[in-house]
C-alpha cells in the first residue's frame, strides 16, 4: 500500500483570481549555476562576439514580447519591455562585461551574471517593493541573455502535460507571456508580490496564481496534488483524497485554462432557451491578450477598473498616460461598449504607504468618488483622458461609490466643463457619451429615484453593497457566513433599484461576482437585470446555463425567491432550480 | 565641467519608470553626464548605474555633466528629478 503524502497548506497572496488544481511541477530557473569557464588568449575577442550576438538575440525577443503585448499602447505590459530593452542594451553595462572578461579571462555568461550580481546587490536591501521590482527586472533580462549564450531559444519551462501547476521560486513577466499558448493550468511562487509584473501577465492571461507563498519551491515536489485559490492565496498541497476527488468530479470545467475556454465561446449575443437575448460583458483591470479575443466574441467591457494603472504605475498617471490606454481598450472593442470606471482607490486598494492606506475604518471612509471630487486636478485629467478615447469607441464613464446626488452633479459639472475645454482645443470626443453611477452604498438603492434623472445608466456593485448591507467585511474570514450578496435584504435594494431604473426608462447592469455566480444568474434575469458584467474565465459558464434557461422560468423563480425569508431558503432554491434545469 | 545638487522628492523615490526617464532624458545631450548619491558615482546614460543607486524619496544626488552642452544637461535633469518625474500629485 501506498502511504498517502502529508497534507499541508501554504498561505500566500492571491495575484490572478481562480480556483484550481493540478499536479506541481518545480520549475528552476534563474537559481541555475552559470559555469566558469577559463578562456586561452585566442578565445576572447570570439567571447565578445558571442556576447554581441546574444545581447542581440535578447534585444529580438523582448521586441517580439513587447509586440505581443501591444507595445506602448497595450500601457503597463507594454512597457514592462521598454525597461528591459534599455537594460539589455546599456552600452556603459556591456563594456564593464566586456573589460571584465578581457582582465579576468573568463566565459561570458559567468562575467556577465557576476556583473549583474554586483549591480543589483546593493538593491535587494531595499524594502520597498517598487525598488526590488527592479532587480527582478534586471534579472529577468540577465535570465534570457544568458539562456541566448547557451543557445537556448526558450526558457526553461519545456512541454509539460496539461493539468500542470508552474511552481518556483519567481518568474518574470517574459516567462509567463511564454506560457500563452501552452496550458498552465496555475502559476505558484515562493516570492514576488501581487503588484509584480509577474502577477500582472498572470492576470491577463487569466492563469490562477499565488504569489509570497513561503518556500513554495522548496516545500512542494513536482507530481504533488495542489488545489489553488488565486483569490485567497491558499495553496493545498497533497489534498485528502476526498477533497481532491469532490474536487475533480465537481470542477470538470475547471481542467482547462480559461483562456483556452473563451476561445470557444458561441458567438455572442447570446439567447435563452426561449431565444431573449442576454448582454454579457466583461469586468477588465489592464489590456492584454484577453481583449481580441473577447472583443472577436462580441463581448464588450462592463467594467473597466481604471484604478489598476494608478496601481501598476504606484502613483497617479497623467492624463496622456491615460489616453494611450483607454484610446486602445476603446479601439480593441470598437463597436462595442467600453465602460470605464473612474478611479476607485482607497479601502482594498492602495500601495502601503499611501494616503489611502492611513484610515481605520476605510471601507467607509476616503474612496472612490469621494477621493476624486477631493482631487479636483487628478480627476480632470482622468475625465479628460476618458473623453479623449470616447471619439475612438463607445466609450461609456462610471462613477464609483456615489452615495449623494451632490457628487453626481459636482462630477457632472467636472466632465461638462472637460468638455469645454475639449471644444475650445478643438479635440474631439463624444458630446454624448453616457454617464452611469455604480451602486453600492445602500443610500443610493434606497434614494435611487431622486438620482436617476441626472445619469444614463446604473450599474450595480454587488459586492459592496452587500458588505454595506449586511455590514460585513467582505475580506473577513469569520464574517463568511455573514456575508453573502444572496441575502433577501440584498435582493430587496436590488429589486427596488432595478424597478426605479426601469421606471425612467434607464438600464441597470449588475458587475458584482454575483454577475458570474451560475446560481444567481437565473434571478438576476428574472428579476429584471439588463446585463450582467464578470471575470472573463466565467464567461464560458454562464453562456452554457444562459442557453439552457427559459425566461418566463426565471421570472417566476423571481418572484418565489424574494419572498424567501432567509438566506439559506434562496440557497436551497436556487440550488433546486440550478439542479432541475 | 558643471554640477547641481537635486532631492528625490517623489514618493516611490527612482524606481525603474523614472530612472528609464532620467538615461533617456540624460541621453539627449551630447556631454558626459554623471549622477552620485552618497559617493556612489554612476554614469547617468547608464540604466543599470542608475538603478544601482536605489534612489528612494530624500536622497540627496549630485548631477554633473562634462562637454558642450553640460549646463542645460543639469538644470534640466535636476528639474526633471524635481519634478517627482511627473510623478508629482496636486493635492
Amino acid at each position: 500500500m501506498v502511504t498517502p503524502k502529508k497534507t499541508f497548506i501554504i498561505n500566500g497572496a492571491g495575484a490572478s483570481s481562480g480556483l484550481t488544481y493540478g499536479l506541481a511541477r518545480i520549475v528552476y530557473s534563474w537559481e541555475k549555476t552559470v559555469g566558469e569557464r577559463v578562456l586561452s588568449k585566442a578565445e576572447i575577442e570570439p567571447e565578445m562576439t558571442r556576447l554581441d550576438n546574444a545581447i542581440n538575440e535578447t534585444l529580438l525577443e523582448i521586441n517580439r514580447w513587447k509586440k505581443m503585448t501591444g507595445g506602448k499602447a497595450g500601457g503597463p505590459i507594454g512597457r514592462i519591455f521598454d525597461t528591459q530593452l534599455m537594460i539589455a542594451s546599456d552600452q556603459d553595462f556591456l563594456s564593464k562585461v566586456k573589460d571584465s572578461i578581457r582582465s579576468r579571462q573568463r566565459n561570458a555568461e559567468y562575467i556577465y551574471s557576476l556583473e549583474v550580481e554586483k549591480t543589483v546587490e546593493p538593491l535587494k536591501n531595499a524594502h520597498d517593493e517598487y525598488m526590488k521590482q527592479m532587480v527582478h527586472e534586471i534579472e529577468a533580462v540577465s535570465k534570457m541573455v544568458v539562456s541566448h549564450l547557451r543557445g537556448h531559444t526558450e526558457r526553461d519551462f519545456g512541454p509539460f502535460p496539461t493539468d500542470t501547476i508552474i511552481v518556483g521560486r519567481n518568474f518574470t513577466a517574459a516567462e509567463i507571456l511564454s506560457l500563452y499558448d501552452r496550458k498552465a493550468k496555475g502559476i505558484v511562487t515562493a516570492e514576488g508580490s501581487a503588484t509584480s509584473h509577474m502577477a500582472l501577465v498572470a492576470r491577463s492571461l487569466l492563469i490562477p496564481t499565488v504569489v509570497a507563498a513561503q518556500r513554495a519551491h522548496l516545500r512542494i515536489r513536482s507530481g504533488d496534488r495542489l488545489i489553488i485559490d488565486g483569490d485567497s492565496g491558499e495553496v493545498t498541497v497533497n489534498p485528502e483524497e476526498s477533497a481532491w476527488t469532490g474536487l475533480v468530479r465537481q470542477r470538470k470545467t475547471l481542467s482547462e485554462m480559461p483562456l483556452a475556454r473563451l476561445k470557444r465561446l458561441p458567438q455572442l449575443p447570446i439567447k435563452t432557451a426561449d431565444g431573449v437575448e442576454i448582454n454579457l460583458a466583461a469586468n477588465i483591470s489592464l489590456p492584454g491578450p484577453v481583449d481580441d479575443i473577447l472583443s472577436k466574441n462580441n463581448i464588450g467591457v462592463g467594467l473597466f477598473r481604471s484604478e489598476f494603472i494608478y496601481l501598476q504605475k504606484g502613483n497617479f498617471p497623467t492624463s496622456e498616460e491615460q489616453f494611450e490606454i483607454y484610446d486602445h481598450v476603446a479601439a480593441t472593442y470598437h463597436p462595442h461598449d467600453v465602460i470605464i470606471r473612474t478611479f476607485d482607490l482607497g479601502s482594498d486598494k492602495y500601495h502601503q504607504d499611501d494616503q489611502f492606506a492611513q484610515e481605520r475604518n476605510p471601507a467607509l471612509g476616503w474612496r472612490g468618488v469621494r477621493a476624486s471630487l477631493d482631487m479636483p486636478g487628478q480627476f480632470r485629467r482622468q475625465i479628460r483622458a476618458i473623453l479623449r478615447a470616447s471619439h475612438h469607441g463607445n466609450v461609456k464613464l462610471l462613477l464609483p461609490m456615489i452615495t449623494d446626488i451632490s457628487e453626481v452633479k459636482k462630477a457632472i459639472g467636472m466632465i461638462r466643463r472637460a468638455m469645454v475645454q475639449l471644444r475650445k482645443e478643438k479635440i474631439k470626443y463624444d458630446p454624448a457619451i453616457k454617464i452611469g453611477i455604480m451602486v453600492e452604498v445602500p443610500a443610493v438603492a434606497l434614494n435611487a429615484a431622486e438620482i436617476i434623472p441626472k445619469v444614463d445608466f446604473l450599474s450595480i456593485g454587488s459586492n459592496d453593497l452587500a458588505q454595506y448591507v449586511l455590514a460585513a467585511d467582505r475580506d473577513n474570514q469569520r464574517l463568511n457566513k455573514i456575508f453573502n450578496p444572496l441575502h433577501p435584504a440584498v435582493l430587496k435594494l436590488i429589486q427596488m433599484t432595478i424597478d426605479a431604473a426601469h421606471a425612467a426608462g434607464k438600464p441597470v447592469s449588475l458587475c458584482g461576482e454575483m454577475a458570474g455566480d451560475v446560481l444567481a444568474i437565473p434571478l438576476l434575469i428574472g428579476m429584471g437585470v439588463d446585463s450582467l458584467s464578470m471575470n472573463p474565465a466565467r464567461l464560458y459558464h454562464v453562456c452554457n446555463l444562459i442557453t439552457r434557461l427559459r425566461i418566463n422560468d426565471a421570472k417566476v423563480l423571481a418572484a418565489e425567491v424574494l419572498r424567501l425569508p432567509t438566506v439559506r431558503d434562496v440557497e436551497s432554491r436556487l440550488l433546486e432550480f440550478n439542479m432541475s434545469m | 565641467m558643471y554640477q547641481k545638487m537635486a532631492q528625490v522628492i517623489n514618493r516611490l523615490g527612482m524606481h525603474a519608470r523614472p530612472a528609464a526617464m532620467f538615461v533617456s532624458h540624460a541621453s539627449k545631450f551630447s556631454s558626459e553626464v554623471w549622477i552620485e548619491k552618497n559617493g556612489l558615482k554612476v554614469n547617468g546614460k547608464s540604466i543599470m548605474g542608475v538603478m544601482m543607486l536605489a534612489a528612494e524619496k530624500g536622497s540627496q544626488l549630485i548631477i554633473s555633466a562634462e562637454g558642450e552642452d553640460e549646463q542645460r544637461a543639469v538644470e534640466s535633469l535636476v528639474d526633471l528629478v524635481h519634478d517627482g518625474f511627473g510623478d508629482l500629485k496636486d493635492l
